[in-house]
């Protein structure tokens, strides 16, 4: 649409343009050389082959000029020649065509007649419709003015000539013309005296025979400066007429016109008849219309036409490329936009007087907010916002393009801020919830520190175990041999010593052992039966009932270690609580549920219970209530079920015993 | 079975265990004999004394317990045996009771418990 637009935007330009250019040229040609535009490109066109012919089976053409009209055209009376511009200017068209010319100088009236006959073939004449209906006639060569000369001073006017003589040429133009006012008015205006020639009538004017001379300008000039007295004449203000002059040929001659028509306007090219008319009148001239102005005029006006034509285009050029340029814009700030909405981290700009300036989806996103409503408002209203800009107890915010970390209600931020050119008002401030990788790196760290310890506890209880052993061996074989009271209390608070370094170690590789993952398909009725056959020493040893319960064939994909790990401790944990009670049937009820895509398990003993107190502690890492604890079973047990994906909870009333509920997923 | 006639192999790499082990159990009866080595417990299970049970530690230099164990088995199908270890571990244990341990017993653990079994 916007291209059609501009495309027929541009045809409308040039078109525009060329028509500029083609009225400029046309009103040149036209006023340089008399003829349309048209006519001007045909007449440069060169001679055509028939045009050659023509001229090469012509040879000579013969020129019959008026006999009598100096400059024009006239016989020099001391050597007899055959004179004057338009003989001259015939020269130059035997020169430029391929034909002689013969002048044969007659009167008007003979060369009409000789031209019909095809005797004559051209001659310089008035174009009037009259004679059109006889002649061809060529593009005008030069323009005359018809003129009238009066010796008495008081005349100015043609009228003030009404019922007085004026002496005119036979056949001339003037003639024609004041004959056709006389029978045009009710009786006859002017009474015409016909003469031979204007040198004639200028002697019968100063005879007083006549009152007027009527001829044409130029020959009444040429032939007025040669007299000593030509201050007594002076020419009428208006002129008689204004004609072009054209050569005329007969209606059948066609050729010859178009030949004459070419040779004219080479001739016109080559100011033929300036120089001319410079040979013949000096520089002034009424013969021909002057063409300097018109040159400038056209030059002037093909420059301006140009100019514009230049500017135009240079416009629409540069038009197009700010509309290109406008689009990039328009395109690169919607990229920029795409790219700082779809950063994870949260862009901001804040003013100096801390209100929204500028913020990207993320950020809208993270407080929930619209666009709208939050550009313009301050900071302050959003606690988040608050805390991170104005970092430090509260000091303003400071330009920093180091990343701060920053913790925000358990949450960690990395915040950047830079000042924004120009004004450096503006501060940018870039933010990212990075709690996730903090909590990653630090299981990272764990993990490092874990298998650290892992290797230092399977080398520890293998070195400890073996002494540890010996010494167990000796005790029992003391305890055979010792009588006294006091030898038999110190061999038992020593074996109490070594129970608790014993499950110290224990714990210790419970928690050092857990594979990291290695999961399997796994029935965990079946691995329960497992750790209770593993427990059964101690449940016989403490007389408790357990009671397996629940669903069937449960299969879980998990890691048989962690879940090893955590029934273990949670049994032992029971059977502890059932032991430190006492006087109770000890019982353990296990019951295995499904939940949804979770299994749930619930262990129930009704041991001591956990006091309300301490309940929120038992998790952590090396907290106990028992007097040989290592505080390592219940930590070790919520670590495992986080690992699996799973969950633990505690309901625990002091005296009634202890329900562990652990959820587990099946995947 | 008279005690006097129950032999028991006692195989642990780590001397004063192997005997005060033994000092233990002939204190209650049985009839003991001990080898330092897998090597050594598998000359005397092949001697002329037939061994009823073998109690033996899994980490030991040369021939480990868990091979002992299969190759005892091997040679003495009615052998019964308790594994002695220091670690205590679930997959030691489980893996022993796979290539045919009776019992699993760790050392520093009252040796009552031994006997009891």
């Amino acid at each position: 649409m916007n291209k059609n637009r501009t495309l027929l935007s541009k045809i409308l330009l040039i078109l525009g343009m060329s028509a500029v250019v083609f009225t400029c040229f046309a009103i040149f040609t036209e006023m340089k050389y008399d003829i349309n535009f048209i006519e001007y490109i045909r007449y440069s066109m060169p001679y055509s082959e028939e045009e050659y012919a023509y001229m090469r089976d012509k040879g000579t053409i013969i020129y019959s000029p008026d006999s009598n009209a100096p400059p024009l055209s006239y016989i020099d009376k001391e050597t007899g020649k055959h004179e004057g511009l338009i003989i001259d200017y015939m020269s130059s068209i035997s020169i430029e065509s391929a034909m002689s010319v013969v002048c044969q100088p007659m009167p008007w009236g003979e060369i009409f007649e000789q031209l019909r006959q095809k005797k004559v073939d051209t001659s310089d004449l008035y174009r009037t419709k009259e004679r059109e209906k006889d002649f061809l006639f060529t593009q005008p060569i030069y323009s005359m003015i018809g003129t009238i000369v009066v010796t008495d001073e008081d005349i100015q006017e043609k009228e003030e000539l009404s019922g007085k003589r004026i002496a005119v040429i036979k056949d001339d133009f003037a003639q024609e013309l004041l004959e056709k006012e006389n029978q045009q008015s009710r009786r006859p205006k002017y009474k015409l005296l016909i003469v031979k020639n204007i040198e004639e009538g200028l002697k019968k004017l100063k005879n007083g025979e006549v009152e007027g001379v009527a001829g044409d300008e130029p020959v009444i000039d040429y032939l007025l400066n040669k007299r000593d007295d030509k201050g007594s004449f002076h020419t009428l203000r208006e002129p008689l007429f204004q004609r072009d002059v054209t050569f005329a040929v007969n209606k059948e001659e066609t050729t010859l016109l178009k030949i004459l028509n070419k040779t004219i306007l080479r001739l016109k090219k080559k100011d033929v008849l300036v120089k001319a008319q410079e040979k013949w009148f000096g520089i002034s001239s009424p013969v021909i219309k002057k063409g300097t102005t018109y040159d400038i005029a056209l030059y002037l006006s093909l420059a301006i036409a140009a100019a514009m034509l230049l500017i135009g285009i240079w416009n629409m050029t540069m038009r197009q490329k700010i509309r290109e340029k406008t689009l990039q814009l328009a395109v690169n700030e919607e990229n920029l936009h795409a790219i700082i909405d779809s950063l994870y981290a949260k862009l901001i700009v804040i003013d100096g007087k801390g209100r929204i300036v500028e913020c990207n989806r993320a950020l809208l996103e993270e407080l929930n907010a619209e666009e709208e409503a939050l550009i313009g408002t301050e900071i302050e209203e959003y606690p988040l916002l608050h805390s991170l800009f104005h970092q430090e107890d509260g000091e303003t915010a400071q330009e920093n393009h180091e990343k701060q970390q920053v913790i925000y209600q358990n949450r960690y931020f990395d915040v950047t801020k830079h000042r924004l050119q120009p004004s450096l008002e503006n501060t940018l401030m870039v933010f990212e919830d990075v709690t996730d990788k903090v909590i990653y790196e630090q299981q990272m760290r764990q993990e490092v520190k874990m298998d650290a310890i892992n290797h230092l506890s399977v080398g520890f209880a293998h070195e400890v175990r073996n002494p540890l052993g010996i010494i167990r061996n000796y005790l029992f074989i003391l305890r055979g041999e010792v009588r006294s009271s006091v030898g038999l209390n110190a061999v038992e608070a020593a074996e109490k010593a070594v129970n608790r370094i014993n499950s110290l170690i224990t714990n210790l590789l419970h928690f050092a052992r857990i594979e990291k993952d290695c999961r399997a398909e796994i029935d965990l009725r079946k691995l329960m039966n497992e750790i209770l056959a593993l427990e059964e020493k101690r449940l016989r040893e403490h007389q408790i009932l357990v009671e397996l319960t629940g669903e069937e064939n449960v299969l879980l994909q998990s890691n048989t270690e962690s879940l090893k790990v955590i029934f273990l401790n949670l049994i032992e944990n029971s059977i502890d609580a059932i032991e430190a009670k006492k006087n109770t049937q000890g019982k353990i009820q296990i019951t295995i549920d499904r939940d949804g895509q979770n299994v749930k398990v619930f262990l129930r003993d009704n041991g001591g219970g956990i006091p309300k107190a301490v309940q929120e502690q038992v998790f952590n890492a090396f907290f106990t209530t028992k007097e040989k604890g290592t505080g390592l079973g219940l930590y070790l047990v919520q670590n495992e079920v986080k690992k699996i994906g799973g969950d633990v909870q505690l309901q625990s009333r002091t005296g009634e015993g202890t329900t562990f509920t652990i959820r587990l997923p099946e995947k | 079975m008279n005690r006097k006639e129950f032999n028991i192999l006692i195989v642990d790499d780590e001397k004063e265990f192997r005997q005060t082990l033994s000092m233990i159990v002939e204190g209650v009866g049985y009839k003991t004999m001990t080898a330092a080595n897998s090597e050594e417990a598998l000359r005397i299970i092949d001697g002329e004394d037939e061994v009823n049970l073998m109690l033996t530690d899994l980490r030991m230099p040369g021939m480990s317990g868990i091979e002992l164990i299969r190759e005892a088995r091997i040679r003495n199908p009615k052998l019964e045996i308790i594994v002695i270890t220091a670690y205590g571990t679930i997959e030691s244990a489980v893996e022993a009771v796979k290539v045919g341990a009776g019992s699993y017993f760790v050392k520093s653990e009252d040796p009552m418990n031994l006997l009891a079994d």
